[in-house]
Formats: structure tokens, sequence, C-alpha cells
């Protein structure tokens, strides 16, 4: 298996379901990641590409056969200046909990475990008697930390998944632990009447793209892992047809 | 053996805020609140069951659509274990459900829509989650209040659901891209625009699911809202003198021969020249949605020739205030309570506070989108928006002085101002007075309001209540007085960005201190130097001066030292818009303060 890095050269669109067409000031609205399907799609896509782009099919291959190829990803990485993998980070664990300290300082947050509860005695709730809530320990009145990184690096998941246990009372640093998301860029398009150099009204759109970078200037990317062979270089990826290498 | 019951009613946020229209908006946040009060009524009717949260002022408040709002946790002391009543609760809020919708739906008897999927989603719409915790002894509420609220939390984190039924390969909805249109995509390509908003109330392009039908069409029969373009328009509307109330029924029915239709009910009490006709008929780019071709060519040069000859050709403002507040410390100060009839009693507190602010939003002009426990949301004019903000301030200390957390406080308001173009999407407003409310609770007892004009980066200003909309108050006055100097603010803004670069960068006193002077040097520079423009200009010099004071110690508290050049230049800027829309609206002028007259 081969890992393949999507280094999206232009904002990635990744739309939301949300209606997108000829209508005067539509959004085209990005989610916070793509969805395995669209760099699945990407990728499959590309590796029936010929060398001027255009999708063309093997002979004696049919495309129902694409739709065969395994594609695993994506995961959000962190290149070097070489291009190279870096950092590998993750969806953060749905079962750590951050809090702010007890003295809150911003940058810093304490990350909590859930696990499946016991329901305490004569406690009841709604829940159908084979799933149990889930929460901490303890009761924490403590107030969720908002704006908790949303990706994690590798080394502190795995530190998570082997050993999940509260932080102390002085907490982590949110940058240590990873990254709060994509930045998000929007761009308004309009369509200029050459004869007036004024916008034609009514020819307006707009759309929202994720940024593969971050304000420190590191270069991320997204990783998948598949057998099917591509060539290098540039190629749409998501909506738009905004370009990845 | 008592028990503690806890419900949560959802989903919450998003759905509110996924809107395109202010009736959306308003839909969102009372249907949650009349499935909330249908789910409380049953409850109440329950022998012996005691209701705490929410408290009604009477049992006719939790009767459908009464005035009272209703947030979407309940809390209620029970005499026995639960037993059958969550299911009860369960059916009261589906029957309420389905009442609704089924009354918003009735209008499309007889037309082509997907009725099935649509059902099927609006079913599927609620979420309901409960807990249940023993009550010891009246001696044992706060800490059984404590577990269940910890219970009810670990139950939400597990999200049991079923798959969806409908999922279909065609369109989702233009409201929040979850779910299928349930609107025939022959609609799109038979029915022009005017009928598309008749038959199904959207746009060309616009796509709804039964959830966005129904807010688009529930409960049509109350209007207590009015459209965003209408809110941008009242400065302007209420500066129509009493002869042009011909002229605005001349001109209303010349645009309903063009073919427009929706010319507006606007809540609220008939203003006695524009009656209440909705104020986007004031708006050339409103009036395209409507008509288009020789129609709309039409429709804009009556649109003129009224502004002209009643109006001198002033054009409406584009911009108008969006308002969400939220109560400081009132989880301390609940978790404060020991004993749950004092529990009961801040409830019903809040139940005052919220139906006082409805009264406040409308003596303001305003039009009240949601206001439930501490939580307001509502829709001002430009040029009574900052006073209401107060008011409603003023009001709540004034109601929660009786409670306190466990270090002696007080609970206060918080308020966040989006100042924003009445043609931005809804959303987009939204998430800057979130942002805005954010920034003033981080101070506590706050207003900040972000503007958001169409050029320009976004620009947040804010302080603590007293201080800082007294001296924005000031401002509006000065500018209004013609007394700030022409260029004087982004001369200070050029000045902060040069020396001290970002608001948190400067530390150092001494720099802090050259900016201060510096400033001062550049509104001196711009003073006129004789006549009666001399005597307003050392007034407002001193003004200024003060502000700029007072802006110091508020940054050194705040270890921002040096930002309050920045501060001052930003206050003023925003303070134009304020100060415009009194002018538009022809509002008293106010003098300066005694105090600060020059000799």
């Amino acid at each position: 298996m081969t890992t393949w890095i999507i280094e999206p050269r232009d904002p990635l669109i990744v739309r939301d379901g949300r209606p997108f067409g000829l209508i005067p000031g539509a959004r085209a609205r990005s989610l916070g990641f793509p969805f395995p399907s669209t760099t699945a799609g990407a990728l499959r896509t590309r590796s029936w590409q010929d060398a001027v782009g255009a999708f063309s099919p093997p002979p004696g291959h049919d495309v129902s056969e694409l739709l065969e190829t395994a594609v695993a990803g994506p995961l959000l990485v962190a290149l070097d200046g070489d291009g190279e993998i870096e950092t590998w980070y993750a969806p953060v664990p749905a079962d750590a909990l951050p809090t702010e300290l007890d003295e809150p300082q911003g940058g810093r947050l304490r990350r909590v475990p859930l696990a499946p509860l016991n329901l305490p005695l004569d406690c009841l709730t709604d829940l159908p008697a084979d799933l149990a809530p889930v929460g901490p320990p303890e009761i924490d009145p403590r107030k969720p930390y908002g704006g908790a990184p949303r990706f994690w690096r590798w080394s502190a998941l795995e530190a998570w998944l082997l050993r999940p246990a509260p932080d102390g009372p002085e907490g982590v640093e949110a940058v240590d632990l990873g990254l709060r998301g994509l930045q998000e860029e929007w761009r308004t398009h309009v369509r200029i009447d050459h004869d007036r150099q004024a916008a034609e009204e009514g020819m307006l759109f707009q759309t929202n793209g994720l940024e593969f970078t971050t304000r420190q200037r590191e270069r991320l990317a997204l990783a998948v892992v598949s057998d099917e062979t591509v060539a290098e270089g540039l190629g749409p990826v998501g909506g738009e047809d905004r370009l990845a290498a | 053996m008592r028990y503690l019951f806890l419900a949560a009613i959802g989903p919450v946020q998003d759905f509110i805020a996924s809107a395109r229209r202010s009736r959306d908006l308003w839909f969102g946040s009372w249907l949650l609140s009349e499935l909330s009060k249908a789910a409380a009524q049953a409850i109440a009717q329950q022998p012996d069951a005691t209701l705490i949260f929410p408290a009604p002022l009477s049992p006719a408040d939790l009767d459908p659509e009464s005035e009272f709002n209703v947030a979407n946790k309940l809390l209620a002391i029970l005499p026995d274990t639960p037993g059958n009543l969550p299911d009860t609760v369960k059916t009261a809020i589906d029957a309420r459900l389905a009442s609704i919708a089924r009354d918003a739906f009735k209008k499309f008897d007889g037309r082509d829509w997907d009725r099935d999927r649509a059902w099927a989603q609006v079913r599927d719409l609620v979420e309901y989650y409960w807990a249940a915790v023993p009550l010891q002894s009246d001696e044992d509420y706060a800490e059984a209040r404590a577990r269940g609220e910890a219970l009810l939390a670990a139950r939400k984190v597990t999200r049991n659901f079923r798959p969806s039924s409908w999922g279909a390969p065609i369109p989702k909805s233009s409201l929040d891209g979850q779910h299928e249109s349930v609107i025939p995509k022959e609609a799109y390509n038979v029915l022009n625009q005017r009928e598309l908003f008749e038959q199904y109330g959207i746009r060309r392009g616009e796509q709804l699911d039964g959830v966005g039908l129904l807010k688009r069409h529930g409960n049509s029969k109350v209007q207590r809202f009015f459209s965003t373009s209408h809110v941008a328009a009242l400065p302007l509307i209420e500066s129509l003198p009493a002869s042009a109330a011909v002229a605005v029924e001349t001109y209303v029915q010349a645009l309903r021969d063009l073919g427009v239709s929706e010319v507006g009910r606007v809540p609220g009490p008939v203003h006695p020249v524009f009656k209440n006709y909705d104020g986007h008929l004031l708006f050339e780019e409103r009036l395209a949605e409507f008509l288009d071709g020789p129609a709309l060519t039409d429709a804009r040069e009556l649109l003129h020739a009224f502004l002209k000859n009643q109006l001198g050709d002033r054009q409406p403002g584009p911009y108008y205030a969006l308002l969400r507040a939220d109560g400081d410390r009132m989880g301390k100060a609940i978790d404060n309570i020991a004993d749950w009839r004092q529990h009961q009693r801040l409830s019903q507190t809040l139940a005052r506070f919220a139906v006082g602010v409805r009264r406040t939003v409308e003596q303001y002009h305003g039009s009240l989108v949601y206001s439930g426990g501490d939580d307001v949301l509502a829709f001002l004019p430009l040029h009574m928006a900052l006073k209401c903000a107060a008011a409603l301030a003023s009001d709540f200390a004034a109601q929660l002085q009786g409670f306190r957390t466990a270090d002696g406080q007080t609970p206060t308001l918080s308020a966040g101002i989006a100042v924003t173009h009445h043609l931005e999407p809804l959303g987009d407003a939204l998430d800057l007075a979130a942002k805005a409310e954010r920034t003033a609770k981080g101070t506590r007892n706050a207003l900040a309001i972000t503007v958001s004009k169409r050029s320009g980066a976004d620009r947040t200003v804010g302080g603590p209540w007293g201080s800082f909309n007294v001296r924005l108050d000031k401002f509006v006055t000065l500018h209004r007085l013609d007394a700030v100097p022409d260029g004087a603010a982004y001369e200070l803004r050029t000045l902060a960005r040069q020396l001290g670069g970002d608001k948190k960068a400067t530390r150092n006193p001494l720099l802090a201190e050259a900016m201060s002077a510096e400033a001062i040097r550049i509104l001196e520079r711009k003073q006129p130097n004789h006549g009666a423009k001399r005597r307003l200009a050392g007034a407002a010099l001193k003004t200024l001066a003060a502000a700029l004071a007072a802006l110091q110690q508020e940054a050194a508290e705040l270890d921002r030292a040096g930002a309050e050049v920045g501060d001052l230049a930003d206050e003023l800027i925003v303070a134009r818009l304020f100060a415009d829309a009194e002018d538009l609206a022809q509002m008293p002028v106010r003098g300066l303060p005694e105090e600060e007259d020059a000799a």
C-alpha cells in the first residue's frame, strides 16, 4: 500500500449539501474537513487520467471497476520543506472532554476522559437498557474549553489511547495537542461588464474553501493510502476544480 | 421517594440558526419554545408535580401560543419515580409539533410536493432526553440537581438514533444542506418567481425540506418580526412627514399594480404614515426580488420619485442591529441556591424579565425574536439599539439583584450587537452577534458592538456598562453636532497601527504615553479657531481627552496598555454609524453635558 499526499494549492472546497447554482448571491460553503468519498473520488479519477488530464478508461475496462479501488483516509498531515510527511494528525478522540482550568488561562486546557458509566442507584434515563451514559468519572463543574484542537498530533493521540487519564491542574497547552482546524477563506466572485467596467447585476457568488497552511506557515496536506498508482502532478480535488498536487 | 426530573429538548443552536429569512429565525425559536411549553404543561398537569424551571407566572402561560417563552431545559420535582411521565411528555411534544405542522402544511393541499417525505422529516425533528435522580429531602436539593445535570449531560453524549427513511439522491435543503428537498424539480421550470413565492414561499433556486417548509409557513397568522430591510429602513421611515401619507399609499399601490405581492404586514403599532408596509419597499435592490424587466425599471423610477419628493432624496440606511444578550454568572448563582423554592423564585424572576424584554424591545421599535430565561435575541433599528441594550441590562441587574453567587456577586447582563447590512445572509449576522456577545462576556456586565460594513474589515468595540455605552453616547452627540474633526478617527487609527501594532502588542508605558500625547495633538490640530465652533470644539476636545483617559485606565486594567488610541479611533468610527441613523430619523440632538462646555 502506498501513501499518497494530496496538497491543495487552492483553498479546497468540500461543499455541504446546500444547493449551489446559478442564483445571484449563491454561496458554496465547505465542511470543516473532506469526507473520505472526496479524496477517494479524486484519487480514483486521477488514476485513469491521461497525460493531459482527461479522464480516459483503459481499453476493456469499465468505470464501475474504479469503485472497487480501496482508498483509506484522508488524514491531515504536516509536511516538511521537502514535501515529506513530518507530522500526522488525527481527529480528536470523542472521549476526551476539554475543560477550562480551575483558574482559566488562555491557551491551556484540561482533558477529562469520558467512559461508559453505570447508572447510579435509583437513577433513571431514557437510554435503552443496553446503552450506557458516557461521562467523566466524577462531576466536573469546569466549563468546556472553547476552541479546543480538533486535530491531535499522532503522539498525543497515541498517549491518550494508551492511557486516557485526566490532566493535572496545570493542564496542557492547546498548541501542543494539535491544530484547531483548517482556516477558512471566503472569496467573492463577480462578472465584470466590459463596457461599464462594473459588476454585472446578479452575477455574484461566494465560495468558502479550506486553507492548507497555518499562520505559522506550516504546510498541511491530506494523506490517503491505496494500492492504486497515480501520476504525480496537479489535478482537481473537491468543488470548483480547485487544484491540488 | 421524590424525584428530580430533568429534560432537554432539541435541536437548538443549529436548528434556530439555519435561517435565511428573519421569519425562519423567529419560527425556529418559537417552535422550540412551544414544544418545551407543551412538555412543561404535561409535567405541570401531573398531580403533585412541581415545576422549578420554567416557573410560569400563571397556568395559562403554558397554553399553546401564549406570550411566555420556555427554554429547552426543564426541571421539576415529582412525588415519586417518573413512571409513565416521560412518555406522557414525549406524547405532548409530538402532538404539539403535529398540530403546528398540520396547520402549516394545509396550504399545500392540492399542490405538487412530497408530503410523505416532509412529514417523515418533521416527525424525526425533535430530540428529547431526560434523566431522573432521587431527592431524599429538601436539603438534598443542590446535590441532587448537580447529580441530575451530570447524568443528563452524560446521557446526551450517547447519541442513539435511527437511520433516516427518506434519503434520496435529490437536492438538499438550502437552509442546512442536510435533508432532502420536498419541492418537485418541475416547479422551478414551470413556475415564475412570483408563483414560486406564492405557492411555496421560496425564491428561485431555493430548496426546502419538510422542516424548512414548516419554518417558512408555520404559524402564519402570527407575524412577530419584520424583515431585516424593514429594520434597516426604520430610521428613515420614522422621519416621514405626515404629509407623505398619501404619497406612500400611491407608491405602494403602484408597486402592487406592477406585480409586487409582498408589500408586507409588519407587526406592532401601525406607523401613522408608512402604515404597516415593510420597509423593504424602500430599497431598490429588494424590488429586484419581486420584479424584472420593464416592471422593475418602472418600480425603480417610482421609488426614486417617492424618495426625492417626500424625503429630499434621502435614502434608507442599509444597516441594522442584531442584539444577543445573556446573563453573566447565572450558573454560579443557581449553584449557590440550596433550596428548590429559591430556585423557583429565580425562574419566576427570569420569567418576569423575559416578559419585560418584549415590552422594552417594542418600545425601542425593535422586533423580538426570542426572550426566555436570561437569553435575548432581537432586531433593532440603529437609532434605538444602544438605548434598548442599556435598558435591558439595567432591568436585568435590577431584577436579579436578590440573587448571589457563592462569592457574593450578582448576575448581570452582557450584550453583543452586530451591525450588519440588510442583505447579508442572516447566518452571518447571527455569527457576528454571537461573536460580539462572547466579547462582552469576556469582560462581563458589558456591551460589545461588531460592525460589519461591506467595505473593509469587521470592527469590534466594547466595554463595561456605565462607561463604554455612556462614552459612545457622547461620541454620537459629538458627531451629530459636527464636532468631531473630519478624518480624526482615521488618523488616530493610523497612529495606533504605526506605533502600537496589534492591540495586544503594546506594553511599554512610555510608548503608550507618547501615543496618547500624539493623539491629543492630532485632535487639537484639527479644531477650528473661531466663533461658536471654537466653543464647541473646546467641549469636544475635553470629551475626547476624558474618553482617552478612561480608555487608558480600562486598557491598563485588562493588561492592554497602549490599546486606548486604537480603541478611541474605533469607537469614534462606530459612533458615526449610530449618529447617522439618529440624523436620518431626525431625532432631537442632545447637547454635551454642562460640565464639559468650555467657557
